[in-house]
């Protein structure tokens, strides 16, 4: 991230001679000085995590699926399919060819309307 | 550690058998199934849900919906998003913009904000959290990113 600060001429003044103290330029000052002074990110543990993302869950009404291992759900599901027919696996050759050309070529494809358009 | 799937990651999990060889997304299914395995736990924010959920439902692919749902809607898994989320982003949005954001990535911005500031409204400190992406470029300006490829399970 680039920032642009607007200092007074005597904040430039005392930037500039407290950075040239200690050997170093006045963005170098400036970020050191931000990383000294930025509160620390709070850790939370996994009780905490899944706390919050239940009271998410609840405000938005997510209709939630069983909390189930991935293994087990993959396992599950290629039980599923080894029923599947050659057509049903031509079919789905076809649509992730598709599909990951969508997802992995331009990248991220969500853009929102601006007040403008 | 905690691992964010972006958009692509998490086409992955809901991808049937086909008849050719293995596809990249078969790769990023087993990788997700083996950093779980490991001991990791794999979140989904919604704007990837909804991302791919989007894409689905344009080709009317039912059976992978269903997938898709069965597994990012758990629990332990899934980031809904919230109003909290929409305002840290337009945040994130206004910084950029301010910045001077390159013409050719506003339309990746909407999507990258978003996610961004569902994996910051965690909380959770840096070292253990990484978001898996197919495209950290952008992404990495506002949180920790990299290629699902180089995580290792």
């Amino acid at each position: 991230m680039n920032l642009t600060i607007d200092l007074s001429p005597t904040e430039e003044a005392r930037l500039s001679a407290a950075a040239k103290q200690r050997g170093l330029d006045a963005a170098g000052l400036v970020k050191r000085l931000v990383e000294q002074h930025l509160p620390a990110i709070q850790v939370i543990d996994a009780s905490d995590l899944e706390a919050k993302l239940r009271k998410w869950q609840e405000q938005d009404g997510t209709k939630l699926t069983p909390d189930v291992s991935t293994q087990s759900l993959f396992a599950e599901w290629a039980e599923e399919d080894r029923s599947m027919t050659d057509e049903e696996r031509e079919a789905e050759d076809r649509l992730w060819d598709d599909l990951e050309q969508g997802l992995t070529g331009a990248g991220r494809t969500v853009h929102l309307r601006r007040l403008t358009e | 550690m905690i691992i964010v799937l972006d958009t692509f990651p998490a086409s992955s999990v809901c991808k049937r058998p086909g008849k050719s060889q293995l596809t990249v997304s078969d790769h990023c299914r087993q990788w997700i199934e083996d950093c779980e395995a490991a001991g990791h736990q794999v979140l989904v924010p919604a704007i990837s849900y909804y991302e791919v959920l989007r894409e689905l439902e344009q080709r009317q692919a039912t059976s992978q919906i269903y997938r898709l749902k069965a597994f990012c809607l758990q629990p332990k898994r899934f980031i809904p998003l919230i109003t909290n989320h929409l305002e840290t982003a337009a945040q994130l949005w206004g910084q950029s913009r301010r910045a001077g954001l390159q013409t050719a990535d506003l339309h990746a911005l909407d999507g990258d904000v978003i996610l961004a500031a569902q994996v910051l409204s965690l909380g959770i400190a840096v070292p253990e959290l990484i978001v898996a992406t197919s495209n950290p470029a952008h992404l990495s300006r506002y949180v920790p990113a990299d290629l699902w490829t180089n995580i290792q399970p």
